[in-house]
């Protein structure tokens, strides 16, 4: 029986339900100190002094580094790996800490005290005194002075955020029906539940400097190369270890304060350092998704034919980042539109740099779309989901290409089924139970589906037992099930015989876990690498004189249950270990990778789904609850059911969150966070968590791979927000167009 | 619990012969350092980036040492209910042994059940056994000490031996763990914690919480801090049988209470009915909440007070533990599914 | 965290005596708001004495009444049949407040001496003038979304954030203190202050007073919590509301009504109470008299959003607290107390 598609419990289980899975701030390192961050309490201007001797003279300290002693560094690199750092659309900050005396953002780490323990750092720490230069910061992006218009995202070629299509323009001036609406989203924060946390240790190897590093990250090379390159080491003179990460969502990937701070500290005071940075931080260092300001403009004809669409996005970053929450990226390819315009205008504000978070611009973007044309439906007085299969695109509507596999008609039919769409009163503001009103609402979903490059490796022990690795990472994505699972049924072997292993960047090369990529990118991979080293023991036996394979073509053999056999007589073969063990070799080992061939250039990858929420709305109070989620997902086929629901749960709960819950502000004088904990910052508690169904078409995309499979991890939080504030203006007649739909919104609207 | 019934092979004994999973004697190795590790054979992924060390020190010293363990992966490793492990005289125990070339022990260190080994205990060891500086022209130490390629070896293996994984049941019988005092200092008093049945004698500031005294001082990492400030519930232990957060109790005020953490909810390797029905059920992904919101559940369900009959009044009495991956309704499914059983 | 000492006292007086005699001495007990802002540097005490080993861990009855001694434990008190049953409000708030693992540890005494949500008092690099006298208040001009609708001062705009705080001022709770003058007492609702020009005092409380036991005064009538947060459960009030009525027949004899989340203590609704003593409650008579009671509040920036909230609110607990409208859940638990309920096709367990 094939291991993939198979409900597996996680093979990393029993290690999180004992608490023994180690994560990066546990790692036990002799000599460890730990280093506590002062940041700052202004957002522009520059450090006029630091006054560091009070610190110094505290019991326990080592050091206070500061911009005035911290190594100077080199500049961080253009491009990594294909993906733009630098500049407008790029994805990181080009200001690296501690490098002079200016202040951009409100919590910049201004100086690290280094101390014996926790304790003494962190009330050294509030012993340095720093006084500032102030200048006034600009924290609106209605009226911010300096605005860019990023031509393309993470230089992208494929990715333009500037676009037209057909007129867009005209037709919308020409549409018997138009709408033209703005929306707003919050500043939301990933907020994983762990903290980002780093332990940098240097040595001597050889005579060079060698430095470890435990980071909280899903970006092992990507990371590998910005510490090299800032510290001017060769790459192999960095080793990132992080086989566990405690959530990321978009977080610990693109944003590298942290270790350059933590690296810095520990060269300082020649000692391993931890920084293990606190809830209130990661308000101000951990990346986040802005705050966004769109204008949908909609042309249709009576009969909701959609004949152009407008999508113009005012975003904010930060002084020293380009990354532009790119929020057309659902208009640009859902509905068949032969008018599209599409702009992004980047405002740089004296906030903390935001960076990529759970359905980058698809789930607020995604959002104002499927609000937009709820509101059209309502316009033509159409069901929203006939609107949308009238609208339907039977190929990408902005490059003409077919689409890889597409079935999101089964999606929507399914999931009206699901809710009782049709069972509902479609007149708005009609249903209620006792004192709350009642209301249904949908919403497309999508998510791309990349694949990347990766590498793996295959190692057969002479026990029979098998290992795979790759570089990638384990952040609750199910990265060890699903890739044992994958590598078992490529090895033949059960799955109890294969292990895989990940989070260490001195294994064979993979990508930063995101974007949906990982399952499709490192599972061919490991599927490579599998049947590679499977050659590599054919090539042995071939050769042995005792084996029963002795002159077999390697074409006439293959791999049956954990033997090596001849395809026209199985019964003609013998095991792995006997191979091996007969060989006196203790393991045969190959290395080999995958990457997408051109079937990009023929088809455009996509995943599909349709989202129904029922919601209760006790208008008095401004309370609002979700009573029911039902998706439909076209996914392609799932590597693990379990891991995959799961994981789609986690989406669709944190749409909740965008829906009704999560917001962060600064202070509009001097930028500080004045949400910076979990308890003002609401993340979705089980309270606000309904009973959701997941349904899956298991249809498998004959295109992206040989495993059929697409990505997950983002889809489930794309489309949710919109459902709900969809269902909320079935419910209460009243349309609201800024997330998060709080009481005070409701109250008053 | 098990007791060996040997005594452990000693420093300086010639190690008995045996057969290594590879099917080959130990002896087949003699002209090598080696390093033979002890653990239960289980899976730990933590251990992959060892196999990097080793792989460095291979290149370092060309024909260098046989890494019997590797403990990369557990079918390397050596299980220590092995026969192997009974030659030793160490079964059910993890352990580690360093051979010299001519096959004789020249180090060793057992981990009695229900311990933890500390890095600093291991490098004091190691840095008392290897008196002489280690220089290109000295490749065979003064009597006693070791060739630097066994040294380098040792410090490696023991680097590979504070991760090996924790060996069967934990210790049932309270007894006195002394922590060494990270220093002496006058900011420091004296506190007594009674942790999973043993009692921690610790030297600690008094700022010190609870679960900073827990993940820092005594290694058990299980208990979570995710937002250090009461607003999450990842660092939720026992306190007499109640959950409570260790971020939010000193560990001064900690004293005299009987403290639970996730380390302690097993017994042994058979897992509590909530941790094994979090497994059945998927109740997790990322894991880093898991750890409190097992010991939430567990408390719950002996609570004779807070109603958690409906999945609603679960839903409320366990609104305490906030999850990013948002496992929630994996979460309810397995506490119903621990109440009806 | 600021250095400081830690003793643990073996007695009341002795507790009294150690904090009194030293200025930068504090209280704790169960410690879970104190370590959070020990934690921020908001709470610099040079020494700490732990009350929460004293003996005053027991519910007794008392005249009528009952006594809740000081160290008990929200858990314990929020269970405890008598409060379930006759002090209905004191259980729901309890229950709808903080989590399991947090009412299990926090004391009775403690919970209403929390101090403000302000997130401007949570940030020692913003100007608080309850943090740091003189220093202003930077909530005033700032993100005051939390902040008071009633009895503010331009030197504070901060709430009390306790729900316990506000079901113990609607039933005229005593508090038992015992200091370096020797014991006292005072009625709930004198216990907190305004801000005035002297925000850093939340209550009267002198340096060195320890609070012994909370005494709940007989009450034969129904009492109600009710509350409004963004989540679900797990967060602290945006608007609460908790009455005590006691019925003559048909019509209201006593009535008392606190408002939490709208002032920088429980907010005592003495004018409503008067006007509503006598009357047949009906929904337009609290409409009405809920009108009244808003009618001077003074919004803010931020906070316009807390009057209709606390209008609605106001005439829905006293709505459900005389029978014309039926509880969210079953009376005494967190499901009577949430208003809009939990997620999932049931608000509450019906």
């Amino acid at each position: 029986m094939q291991a993939t598609g198979q409900p597996l419990p996680r093979v990393d289980g029993r290690l999180k339900v004992t608490g023994a899975a180690r994560y990066t701030a546990e790692w036990e390192v002799p000599g460890l100190v730990y280093g506590a961050v002062v940041d700052s309490a202004r957002a522009h201007g520059t450090v006029r002094a630091l006054d560091t001797s009070a610190a110094r003279k505290a019991p326990g300290v080592l050091a206070v580094l500061t911009h005035e002693n911290a190594p100077r560094l080199h500049p961080i690199p253009e491009q990594v790996r294909g993906t733009q750092f630098r500049g407008e659309g790029g994805i990181t900050e080009t200001r690296q800490p501690l490098q002079n005396a200016t202040v951009e953002y409100a919590g910049q780490p201004l100086a690290v005290v280094v101390a014996d323990t926790h304790e003494r750092a962190r009330y050294a720490a509030t012993l340095v005194r720093v006084t500032y230069n102030e200048q006034p910061p600009e924290l609106a992006m209605t009226s911010a002075s300096r605005t860019t218009r990023p031509e393309t995202f993470l230089g992208n070629d494929e990715e333009k955020l500037q676009v037209t299509i057909g007129d867009p323009n005209a037709a919308l001036a020409a549409a018997p029906v138009q709408l033209r609406q703005v929306y707003e989203s919050a500043i939301t924060h990933h907020n994983p539940i762990e903290q980002l946390a780093t332990i940098a240790r240097w040595e001597k190897r050889n005579g060079t400097d060698f430095l470890t590093l435990y980071d909280t990250t899903r970006g092992l090379e990507v990371l590998q190369e910005v510490m090299a390159t800032s510290l001017g080491l060769p790459q192999d003179s960095v080793h990132v270890i992080c086989p566990f990460i405690g959530g990321a969502f978009g977080s610990k990937g693109w944003l590298y304060a942290p270790p350059l701070l933590t690296a810095m500290a520990a060269r300082l005071v020649g000692r391993p350092v931890k920084i293990e940075w606190r809830r209130q931080d990661m308000f101000a260092v951990a990346g986040q998704r802005p705050s966004t300001r769109q204008t949908l403009s909609l042309g249709a004809t009576r009969d909701g034919n959609i004949t152009a669409l407008r999508h113009d996005t005012l975003t904010h970053s930060s002084q020293s980042s380009g990354y532009t929450e790119p929020c057309a990226r659902v208009s640009r390819m859902l509905y068949a539109v032969p008018n599209m315009g599409f702009t992004h205008q980047l405002a740089h504000l004296h906030l903390p740099s935001p960076c990529p978070m759970r359905g980058p611009g698809e789930t607020v973007g995604g959002w104002a779309l499927e609000c937009a044309l709820d509101e059209l439906a309502a316009k033509l007085q159409l069901d929203p989901v006939e609107l949308r299969l009238r609208n339907y695109a039977e190929q990408n509507p902005e490059t003409g290409k077919p689409w890889s596999s597409k079935h999101l008609r089964e999606c929507y039919a399914r999931g009206r089924q699901l809710i009782g769409w049709d069972a509902r009163n479609p007149q708005p503001r009609s249903m209620r139970d006792g004192s709350q009103l009642l209301g249904y609402g949908m919403a497309t979903t999508m998510y791309p589906a990349g694949r990347k490059e990766a590498q793996a490796r295959a190692t057969i022990f002479a026990d029979g037992r098998a290992l795979v690795q790759s570089a990638t990472h384990e952040l609750g994505n199910g990265a060890y099930t699903i890739f044992r699972q994958i590598s078992a049924d490529a090895l033949a072997l059960p799955v109890e015989q294969v292990r895989f292993e990940l989070g260490d960047s001195s294994l064979p090369s993979a990508p930063t876990t995101g974007g949906s990529t990982t399952t499709a990118t490192v599972g061919p991979a490991a599927q490579a690498a599998a049947r590679a080293v499977l050659e590599a023991l054919k090539r042995i036996a071939v050769r042995d004189a005792q084996s029963p394979l002795f002159g077999a073509a390697a074409e006439a053999i293959e791999a049956r249950q954990g033997r090596l056999v001849l395809q026209a007589n199985p019964a003609t073969g013998e095991t792995y270990g006997e191979i091996l063990r007969r060989a006196k070799l203790p393991s045969v080992v190959a290395t080999d990778g995958a990457k997408p061939g051109d079937e990009r250039d023929t088809y455009s990858f996509y995943s599909f789904g349709a989202v129904f929420a029922q919601v209760r709305v006790d208008e008095a109070s401004g309370s609002i609850r979700v009573a029911r989620l039902c998706g439909v997902y076209d996914v392609g086929r799932l590597m693990n059911p379990q891991t995959a629901r799961s994981q789609i749960l986690g989406g669709m709960s944190m749409g909740v969150g965008a829906a009704l819950l999560e917001a962060t502000h600064y202070d509009s004088r001097n930028g500080r966070a004045v949400v910076r904990n979990l308890a003002d910052y609401h993340v979705p508690s089980m309270a606000d968590t309904p009973d959701i169904q997941v349904e899956w078409l298991h249809i498998p995309d004959p295109h992206i791979s040989e495993l059929g499979a697409r990505g997950i991890g983002e889809i489930g939080c794309v489309g949710t927000a919109a459902a709900i504030t969809n269902a909320v203006y079935h419910a209460t007649g009243r349309r609201y167009r800024s997330i998060p739909l709080t009481p005070d919104k409701v109250l008053q609207t | 619990m098990g007791r060996p019934l040997l005594q452990a092979v000693q420093t300086g004994d010639l190690a008995p012969d045996g057969v290594l999973p590879s099917g080959s004697p130990l002896s087949s190795l003699r002209g090598q350092p080696v390093i033979l590790a002890f653990a239960p054979d289980e899976w730990n992924p933590m251990l992959a980036h060892q196999s990097t060390i080793f792989a460095r020190l291979s290149q370092e010293f060309g024909d260098g040492a046989a890494f019997v363990d590797t403990a990369t992966d557990d079918w390397q490793s050596l299980d220590c209910r092995s026969t192997l492990a009974a030659q030793f005289g160490v079964a059910g125990q993890r352990a580690l042994f360093l051979l010299d070339e001519q096959g004789v022990v020249r180090w060793k260190t057992v981990v009695s059940p229900g311990q933890d080994l500390q890095s600093g205990q291991v490098l004091t060891a190691l840095e008392a056994l290897y008196t002489s500086p280690v220089t290109a022209d000295n490749e065979k130490a003064a009597s006693g000490g070791l060739s630097r390629r066994t040294f380098v070896t040792a410090t490696l293996a023991a680097a590979a031996l504070l991760l090996l994984p924790g060996c069967g049941s934990s210790a049932s019988d309270s007894h006195t763990v002394e922590t060494a005092a990270a220093g002496t200092s006058s900011d420091q008093v004296p506190v007594v914690l009674t942790i999973n049945g043993l009692s921690h004698q610790l030297q600690l500031d008094p700022r010190v919480a609870l679960l900073d005294a827990l993940r820092e001082n005594l290694h058990l990492t299980g208990t979570k801090k995710g937002c250090d400030h009461g607003q999450c519930g990842a660092c939720t232990v026992h306190l007499n049988g109640q959950s409570a957060l260790s971020c939010l109790t000193l560990a001064v005020m900690s004293q005299g209470k009987n403290i639970t953490t996730i380390e302690g909810l097993a017994q042994g390797d058979k897992l509590h009915p909530v941790q094994e029905a979090f497994l059945q059920h998927d109740a997790f992904q990322c894991g880093y909440c898991t750890p409190g919101q097992i010991m939430a559940a567990a408390a719950l369900l002996q609570d004779p007070h807070t109603p958690t009959g409906s999945a609603v009044e679960l839903r409320e009495a366990m609104s305490g533990n906030l999850c990013r991956c948002a496992a929630y309704p994996n979460i309810i499914a397995a506490i119903q599914a621990v109440q009806r059983a | 965290m600021h250095p400081f000492q830690y003793q643990r006292a073996e007695s009341t007086d002795q507790a009294v005596a150690a904090v009194a005699q030293n200025p930068g001495a504090t209280f704790i007990a169960g410690g879970t708001s104190h370590v959070d802002l020990l934690k921020e540097g908001v709470h610099r005490p040079t020494l700490l004495v732990d009350v929460s080993a004293l003996p005053l861990q027991q519910i007794t009855p008392l005249a009528g009444g009952l006594r809740i001694g000081a160290g008990v434990s929200n858990t314990a008190a929020a269970y405890h049949p008598t409060i379930q049953q006759q002090y209905t409000a004191v259980s729901e708030a309890l229950l709808a407040g903080a989590s399991v693992q947090i009412r299990n540890v926090a004391s009775m005494a403690g919970n209403p001496l929390q101090r403000t949500r302000c997130p401007y008092f949570r940030d020692p690099t913003q100007a608080c003038n309850k943090r740091e006298p003189g220093s202003g208040c930077a909530a005033l001009n700032g993100y005051n979304h939390v902040h008071a609708l009633f009895g503010a001062s331009t030197a504070c705009i901060a709430t009390h954030p306790s729900d316990v705080a506000v079901a113990l001022a609607a039933l005229d709770a005593q508090v038992q203190t015992s200091g370096p003058t020797g014991p006292r007492t005072i009625v709930f609702p004198e216990l907190h202050r305004l801000p005035g020009t002297t925000p850093h005092l939340d209550t009267v409380l002198a340096h060195g007073e320890l609070i012994t036991s909370l005494d709940l005064p007989a009450f034969a009538g129904r009492s109600h919590y009710l509350k409004v947060r963004e989540r679900a459960s797990y967060a602290y009030a945006l608007v609460s509301c908790a009455v005590a009525l006691e019925m003559n027949g048909q019509t209201i004899r006593r009535v008392r009504v606190a408002l939490g989340g709208v002032a920088h203590k429980p907010w005592r609704l003495h004018k409503m109470e008067a006007m509503l003593a006598g009357q047949v409650p009906t929904e337009k008579l609290f409409r009405t008299a809920a009108d009244a009671a808003f009618a001077d509040a003074k919004p803010l920036a931020h906070n316009a959003y807390k009057i209709p909230m606390g209008r609605n609110l106001l005439v829905r607990a006293l709505l459900e607290t005389s029978g014309l409208r039926p509880l969210a859940g079953p009376a005494g638990t967190a499901f009577a107390a949430s208003v809009g309920g939990m997620a999932g096709q049931l608000a509450g367990p019906r």
